[in-house]
C-alpha cells in the first residue's frame, strides 16, 4: 500500500513534467511572449531541477500545502476542503443506497429460482452497467423535475445554511451514481448467496430442523456478504469517479466539478492537488476494506 | 495436465446476441459513410426542436438538425475513438502483461506495482489528467482512454501467461530451443487469446462510455464533429421542452456499450463451449 501510494504520487507529479509539452505554453497559449512564459514557469517552479520540484511538492503535500490555484488564487487544500462538504455526503448517500437496495435485491433474486427471472436479471444487470450515469441523471431530472415537479431544477442551495434542502438536492445525483453500482453489487450478492446455499452446512442447518428463512439470514447470507465487502472498495472508487461527471450534470459544487473546472482552465496546481487527493482517498478506502475484511473473516491474512 | 491444441478443441465461435447487436451497430455506423437521411450538420431553423416523426426518426435539435443523422455520424467518431483507445490499451497492456507473466520475478513486481498505482486513480481522473496536459483532440482522447484501460488488460494478460507458461507444450518448445519471443508469440499467446479478446471487448465498451463522458464534459470530441456525449450536453438545456433530444443520444450510447458487453459474453461462451 505504501509503495502504491508513493508510485501514484510520483506518477501524478511526473505526468505534468515528463509528458511532452510546456505547461506554461499550454496555459498561456502560443501568443504569450518569452518573459510571460518565464514568469509563469518560475511561479509553477518549473525552472528548478526536477528532483527539487518533487521534494518541495511532496513535503508541501505532507504538511497539507498543495500550492495555490493559478486561476482562483486560493490555497488548493482549502478549496478541496470546502468542496468536500458536498462530495462526502453525496458519496455516503449513494453508498448507503447501493447497500440498502442491492442486498435485498440480490437476496430476492437468489431465492427466486426461476429461469426467466434469472435471464432477465442477467441482461438487466449488464444493461445497468452499460447505461451512462449522466444520462440516467438527465432522465431522473426529466422525470422528477420536469414531469412530476417533485424536485426543483437549477436551484442553488446554500450548503451551510440549509442542510435539509441540500440533502434533497443530493437525492437525484445519489440515485444516478448508485444505479450502475447496484447492478454490480446485486449480482455479487446473488452469486454469493447461491454459492453458500449449495454448501453442506446449509444442508446440515436445514436437516437439524432450522427454518429456511433463519438458515438463509443467520448462516448463508453472512458468509455470502463477505466477498461483497471487497467489492465495496471498488464501488466506492467508482462512485468517486462517477461523481466527477454527475456533479457537473447537477452543477453540484463538489470535488468532481472542481476537477472538471480546473482541467478547463489548465489550472495545474489545482489539478495536481485534486488528483493526489482522489488517489489518496481511493488507496485509503481499499486499504480500509482489506482491513475490514480481515476483521470479519480471521482466516484471511494480508500478505502484502 | 497438458492441453495440446488439437482441432477437436478448436474454439468454435458462439454467435449470440452480442454479435447481432455489434454487427447491427457497425452496419448503421458504416452506412453513414455513404449518406445519412439528412446532412448531419445542416441547420434548418424552422424545423427546430421537432419531436420524432417519419421525416426525423429521432426528432431535431435546437438548430433543426436531424438527430438520427447526427447520431449516425457521431457513431463514427465514438467508435473510432473507442477502437483507438482499445488499441492503445491492448498493445500497452499486453506487452506489460506478457513481460510480467512470462518472466516473473522482479520485472513482474515492478510492472504490477505500476499497474496498481495506475488503478489507484479512477479512469476518468487519469483521462482528465492526460487531457489537461496534452489538450483536447481525437488522438489525445484515445490516448487518455487507452491509458485508463491498460492496467486491466495487463492483469488479464499476466494471468493468462502465468497459466500458459506452465503448459507442457511450452516446456517442449523451450526444450527444442525456441527463443522467449517465439514461445511468447507463437505458443502461449494463440492458446490464451480468448480471455484477452473478452477483456478487449469490455475495454472497448468502457472506452465508448468514457468518450461519451469526456465529450459530455466538453473535454472530448470537439465541435463541429457530432458526438454522442456532446449531444447529451447540448440536450440538457432543453430537457423541459424536448424530451426526445436527451433520449436518443443516451439510448444510443447505452446500446453501443451494451453491444460490446454482450459481445464479451458471447466470446466467453465460445471458449467454455470448446472445453
Amino acid at each position: 500500500m505504501v509503495i502504491t501510494t508513493l508510485l501514484v504520487v510520483v506518477m501524478i507529479f511526473l505526468i505534468f513534467r515528463v509528458i511532452p509539452g510546456d505547461p506554461a505554453l499550454i496555459i498561456l497559449g502560443t501568443e504569450a511572449d518569452e518573459a510571460q512564459l518565464q514568469a509563469l514557469r518560475s511561479r509553477l517552479g518549473a525552472d528548478r531541477p526536477l528532483i527539487d520540484q518533487f521534494i518541495a511538492w511532496l513535503l508541501g503535500a505532507l504538511r497539507g500545502d498543495l500550492g495555490v490555484s493559478l486561476r482562483f488564487n486560493q490555497p488548493v487544500t482549502k478549496m478541496i476542503a470546502d468542496r468536500l462538504m458536498v462530495s462526502v455526503p453525496l458519496a455516503l448517500f449513494s453508498v448507503a443506497l447501493v447497500i440498502g437496495v442491492s442486498i435485498p435485491l440480490g437476496v430476492s433474486l437468489a431465492l427466486i429460482r426461476s429461469r426467466p427471472v434469472e435471464l432477465t436479471f442477467s441482461y438487466l444487470s449488464q444493461l445497468g452497467m452499460a447505461v451512462p450515469s449522466f444520462w440516467v441523471a438527465l432522465l431522473l431530472m426529466m422525470l422528477f423535475g420536469v414531469a412530476l415537479r417533485w424536485v426543483p431544477l437549477g436551484e442553488t442551495v446554500d450548503w451551510q445554511r440549509n442542510p435539509a434542502a441540500s440533502l434533497r438536492a443530493l437525492a437525484l445525483p445519489a440515485i444516478a451514481l448508485a444505479l450502475p453500482a447496484i447492478a454490480v453489487v446485486a449480482r455479487y450478492v446473488r452469486g454469493g448467496l447461491l454459492d453458500q446455499l449449495g454448501q453442506n452446512y446449509v444442508r446440515t442447518a436445514l436437516g437439524k430442523g432450522l427454518s429456511f428463512p433463519r438458515t438463509v439470514y443467520r448462516h448463508a447470507l453472512r458468509n455470502a456478504l463477505m466477498p461483497v465487502t471487497t467489492v465495496l472498495g471498488v464501488i466506492f472508487a467508482d462512485i468517486i469517479a462517477g461523481a466527477v461527471i454527475i456533479e457537473t450534470v447537477f452543477a453540484l459544487p463538489g470535488v468532481g466539478l472542481l476537477l472538471v473546472t480546473a482541467v478547463g482552465y489548465r489550472d495545474f496546481p489545482l489539478i495536481q492537488g485534486l488528483a493526489l487527493h482522489i488517489a489518496v482517498v481511493v488507496v485509503t478506502l481499499n486499504f480500509t476494506v482489506d482491513l475490514a475484511y480481515r476483521v470479519i473473516d480471521p482466516r484471511v491474512r494480508l500478505d502484502r | 495436465m497438458s492441453e495440446a491444441p488439437s482441432s477437436a478443441r478448436r474454439s468454435r465461435l458462439f454467435l449470440g446476441p452480442g454479435w447481432l447487436l455489434t454487427v447491427a451497430l457497425l452496419t448503421i455506423t458504416l452506412a453513414s459513410w455513404f449518406g445519412t437521411p439528412h446532412p448531419p450538420n445542416a441547420m434548418n431553423v424552422p424545423a427546430r426542436l421537432q419531436p420524432p416523426s417519419w421525416t426525423h426518426l429521432a426528432g431535431t435539435d435546437e438548430f433543426g438538425r436531424d438527430l438520427f443523422s447526427r447520431l449516425m455520424a457521431g457513431g463514427r467518431i465514438s467508435l473510432a475513438v473507442g477502437l483507438g483507445a482499445m488499441t492503445w490499451s491492448v498493445l500497452a497492456g499486453m506487452l506489460i502483461g506478457m513481460l510480467a507473466g512470462y518472466f516473473g520475478g522482479w520485472l513482474d513486481d515492478v510492472l504490477m506495482r505500476l499497474m496498481d498505482a495506475l488503478m489507484a486513480l479512477p479512469g476518468i481522473v487519469i483521462a482528465l489528467l492526460i487531457v489537461a496536459v496534452r489538450g483536447v483532440g481525437f488522438a489525445n482522447t484515445a490516448l487518455a482512454l487507452g491509458l485508463m484501460g491498460t492496467p486491466v488488460i495487463a492483469r488479464v494478460t499476466r494471468s493468462a501467461f502465468l497459466v500458459g507458461r506452465e503448459m507442457e507444450y511450452v516446456l517442449a518448445a523451450r526444450a527444442l530451443g525456441a527463443s522467449s519471443r517465439r514461445v511468447i508469440l507463437m505458443h502461449i499467446l494463440p492458446n490464451q487469446i480468448t480471455p484477452l479478446l473478452v477483456a478487449a471487448s469490455i475495454n472497448l465498451a468502457a472506452a465508448i462510455l468514457g468518450e461519451a463522458g469526456l465529450s459530455y464534459l466538453g473535454l472530448g470530441t470537439q465541435p463541429p464533429d457530432p458526438s454522442w456525449g456532446r449531444m447529451l450536453q447540448e440536450a440538457q438545456r432543453y430537457i423541459g421542452v424536448a424530451w426526445w433530444y436527451a433520449l436518443a443520444p443516451g439510448l444510443t450510447i447505452t446500446v453501443a456499450v451494451f453491444a460490446f458487453y454482450l459481445l464479451a459474453n458471447d466470446l466467453q461462451r465460445s471458449v467454455s463451449r470448446s472445453r
